[in-house]
């Protein structure tokens, strides 16, 4: 592979739409011989039919029957940062499809599998989703499999057992990859106690769950009121109508309101932070720091930024770490805005001797960023490959319904991926600087490194003070 | 027409409720050889660019295994008339995504974009099929580029190694006995120039490649495009392809591997099986399906689910034109050793080849086959994918309607025949990797 999936690994940067032609690539070489584009389709952000049930259950109907198949998505707000245990959304997600009243784990199993569908739930920061997916011709089996999970999941004591053991092991794998430390680190480190978002399921918060946890998670958070259902592909709203009021028109919300996560008020402490691998051969090195939440003015601007400096293949950290010096098959950056709060992270997987030098090439780029204008040609090449990629981000129904559930979740604004385009297309450099300096301050920056600490010990110290830490 | 009669025996032959739509495709030779297949979806402005070259690790000089791949970094370098980073750079302005991949029989290239900047891709794709930027200064910056890759994927990443290891225990002459990373850092840090241009003059020709171009396009004027784009790269001579056999495998063999970042006891099976066009080969990947596709597959439930001593359990056949591998993998639950899990292990094989299949499980795997493959042909990007592999692999990109009806018509003998004749100790390297200070004993 010539290069890592960076969408997969480092999230979705998103446009918008709107029919705008892209400027005509240029280059000053070789003018003459690169080809001139055709004019360009119309893109547009497909329809989304809107419906509410009588219960309050909010329905989305992406229709695109390119394909005989059908995605649903039943989200429920609220996810990790309302969790109470630590980990209680993450195994709740993980129970739901391990016993219903219905049926045992393994009937549920053979259900699913026997239609060759996907039927799965996990718990994302903001909101917790049950989705299920398959061929068209099975979508009421679909929709009423996603429901029985979803209202009638029993969490059996034993099935928690296996689950609680599958993890530890998972774990204990996991420990043995940087990034996976360095990842735990950045969030622990990033947001203080009692922060809706420092959350991680690890050793200690398995050991900890209880069944009735997750009995209490499912009782608060699953009502219809706190949920939206989008149903995408093969399938006409009036059909999705009719299977959402079959199978989930008589659940109801209880009268009891649902309060926000509290919002403790914490800074992180900017250092260099290390975090030992014995033997590792590479080191995972990262930069971060706190953003904004998604619903801030700033964020638009702040993807855009993100973009140039390390989210796509020809960012600066990108050409700098790995093209010009070779020291890792991909360094990027990306831009983690949530609904209460965010996170900015420049990250690369490195080979030990060059790690004090690749933090330096990380926080020069941050430090250039603001201090040098952007060129004219870098700025357009940016905000072109936003726009034009965009339209790949709508090319099936399950990408265009993750587009909705982010805007419902995150409270992004309604218009927000029908403007997206256009908004992108205008953002100045000069309003990209602006947004580095209010938003990226080198001195803030958290310095995250894992790997061989014997070996990472020297090379650091010539940094500055080291603080070793254990997750 | 082929295309019609193709509707025809779908609905004759497909079980009851397939809902299988074909591709229309439009398949023709330039005179220099090029293959061009098109398959014209206006469901959305985008369009993406493959093109896939008959040439992998299996080509490669022993002494310089990864060639292949880092060849393919390579291509990413520069060409006269898209010096430096101007393919790129050219195909990020105009909102398109690129990649490639190296296997062991092709090496594929593709980029998506919105269809409008169609001959922004083609002319890109001709410029490096016509000639390359041959630089030291860039072959040593890939070379290094790779080294972090194999340092990031192989060795740093728990059972990372497996793969390296099972291939020359299973293989001792054919090329395939090692991966397409390559057998050892020493020898992608010895390539040369002179090995890079060889190289290319010789698997990079338009004869030895297909264009495949699928999405938003005017087939007319996209024929033209292409005509005026690549009809006159030259060809180049046949490239000669013989691959010395792998003989007969007569007795299991076995190794055991030590890596310190991996806590967990794994198990990898690798039985020999027959390459993709062989007509047992289906039946080969229903079979790792049927044994560890999904929570109720016979592994997942007998090893992770009810006797709880393994963590995960996986199957899959290797996907080569000359004969390969079906490898079993188990990663043992905390606290288990290998010696719990492989008599159970054992005595589902048993199962397998004793008793066929029942209608239902088959049913499961079936529905599981048709969604991954629609589920596939959603973006442009996954149909061009499969067109591309299905040309290097069979030479005949209409497979891509006729060969899902094999998978589709198979029936439960046909799998327990599979498991009896292939699933064989004779027949297999098993790797025991295990925890603990590096090393390797056999």
């Amino acid at each position: 592979m010539r290069q890592l999936l960076w969408l997969a690994l480092l999230g979705l940067v998103y446009g918008g739409c709107v029919p705008r032609g892209l400027e005509k690539p240029e280059s000053i070489m070789t003018a003459s011989r690169i080809p001139e584009p055709a004019p360009p389709r119309p893109v547009r952000f497909p329809d989304i039919h809107r419906q509410t049930l009588p219960n309050g259950l909010r329905l989305y109907t992406i229709t695109q029957p390119e394909q005989p198949l059908v995605h649903f998505l039943l989200t429920f707000r609220g996810g990790r940062s309302v969790e109470e245990p630590e980990g209680a959304a993450d195994l709740v997600a993980q129970l739901l499809t391990e016993g219903t009243r219905r049926r045992s784990s393994t009937e549920l199993a053979d259900a699913i599998d026997r239609l060759g569908a996907e039927l799965s739930a996990s718990a994302g920061w903001d909101g917790l989703s049950i989705e299920a997916s398959g061929l068209a011709r099975f979508a009421d089996q679909l929709m009423a499999l996603m429901a029985e999970v979803a209202l009638e999941a029993t969490f059996p004591e034993e099935e928690l057992e296996r689950i609680r053991r599958e993890r530890l092991g998972q774990l204990a794998i996991a420990r043995n990859q940087t990034r996976f430390l360095a990842s735990v680190a950045t969030t622990r480190l990033l947001f203080g106690p009692g922060h809706p978002y420092n959350r991680v399921t690890d050793e200690r918060a398995l050991q900890a769950l209880r069944r009735e946890d997750l009995v209490a998670y499912h009782r608060r958070w699953f009502r219809p009121d706190n949920a939206f259902l989008i149903a995408a592909g093969d399938i006409r709203p009036e059909e999705a109508r009719a299977l959402a009021e079959r199978f989930l028109g008589s659940w109801s919300a209880p009268p009891d309101p649902l309060a926000d996560p509290a919002m403790p008020e914490s800074s992180p402490r900017p250092g260099l932070y290390l975090i030992d691998r014995p033997g590792a051969v590479q080191s995972t090195v990262r930069a971060a720091c706190r953003l904004i939440p998604a619903s801030h003015p700033d964020y638009l601007a702040l993807q855009v930024l993100n973009t140039l400096l390390g989210g796509y293949f020809g960012s600066r950290l990108n050409m700098n770490l790995r093209e010009t010096r070779g020291y890792t098959y991909g360094a990027g950056s990306f831009v983690d805005a949530r609904r209460w709060d965010g996170l900015w992270v420049a990250s690369a997987d490195v080979r030990t001797e060059v790690t004090d030098s690749a933090l330096a090439e990380i926080l020069h780029e941050v430090r250039r960023i603001r201090s040098e204008p952007i060129p004219i040609e870098e700025h357009r090449n940016v905000i072109n490959y936003l726009a034009g990629s965009f339209v790949m981000d709508l090319e099936t129904p399950t990408q265009i319904a993750r587009l909705v559930q982010e805007q419902l979740l995150r409270q992004l604004p309604e218009d927000f991926f029908v403007r997206y385009r256009d908004r992108v297309l205008q953002m100045s450099p000069q309003e990209l600087q602006r947004v580095a300096r209010i938003h990226l301050d080198p001195d803030r920056l958290l310095l995250i490194v894992a790997g061989d600490r014997e070996r990472l010990r020297p090379l650091l110290e010539r940094i500055g003070p080291v603080e070793e830490v254990d997750f | 027409m082929w295309i019609a009669t193709m509707f025809m025996t779908i609905s004759l032959l497909t079980p009851v409720d397939s809902t299988l739509r074909p591709l229309e495709l439009e398949v023709y030779r330039l005179p220099n050889g090029l293959t061009v297949i098109l398959h014209e979806d206006r469901s959305a402005p985008i369009v993406t660019v493959d093109v896939v070259y008959r040439v992998g690790s299996r080509d490669e000089n022993p002494e310089r295994t990864g060639f292949a791949h880092l060849f393919e970094h390579f291509m990413f370098e520069g060409s006269p008339n898209a010096p430096g980073n101007t393919f790129d750079r050219l195909l990020q302005e105009a909102g398109g995504e690129n990649n490639a991949y190296t296997t062991l029989d092709y090496t594929n290239y593709y980029e998506t974009l919105p269809s409008h900047q169609l001959e922004l891709a083609l002319f890109l794709e001709a410029d490096r099929m016509r000639m390359l930027d041959f630089s030291e200064e860039n072959l040593a910056n890939q070379r290094a580029v790779v080294q972090e890759e194999y340092r990031q994927s192989y060795l740093n990443r728990p059972y990372g190694q497996a793969y390296l290891r099972i291939l020359p225990l299973a293989f001792r002459v054919h090329p395939y006995r090692w991966p397409t990373i390559g057998m050892t850092l020493d020898h992608i840090a010895q390539a040369t120039l002179d090995e890079v241009k060889a190289f290319f003059f010789r698997y990079y020709r338009p004869n030895n490649a297909a264009l495949i171009i699928v999405g938003d396009i005017d087939r007319e004027q996209t024929r033209k495009l292409v005509a005026q784009y690549f009809g006159d790269i030259p060809p180049g001579p046949e490239p000669e392809r013989r691959y010395p056999p792998e003989p007969e495998q007569e007795e299991e063999r076995t190794e055991t591997f030590h890596d310190p970042a991996s806590p967990l006891p794994a198990l990898f099976y690798a039985y020999k099986i027959p390459g993709v066009r062989h007509p047992d080969y289906p039946a080969l990947e229903f079979l790792s399906e049927l044994l560890a596709g999904g929570k109720s597959s016979r592994l997942y439930r007998r090893l992770v689910y009810e006797k709880q001593v393994a963590l995960n359990v996986g199957a899959y056949t290797l996907e080569t034109i000359d004969p390969g591998l079906l490898i079993l993998q188990v990663i043992a639950a905390p606290g288990v050793g290998l010696e719990e899990v492989i008599p159970l292990l054992e005595e589902e094989l048993a199962r397998i080849g004793n008793h066929p299949p029942s209608e239902e499980e088959l049913e499961r795997v079936r529905n599981r086959y048709e969604t991954q493959l629609y589920q596939a042909r959603q973006t442009t990007r996954g149909k061009a994918d499969e067109l591309a592999r299905t040309w290097a692999q069979f030479g005949d990109p209409g497979l891509v309607n006729s060969r899902p009806l094999a998978y589709l018509r198979l029936r439960p003998e046909d799998i327990q025949r599979a498991a009896q004749r292939y699933l064989v100790p004779q027949q297999r390297s098993v790797l025991r990797y295990l925890p603990g200070s590096r090393g390797e004993e056999r």
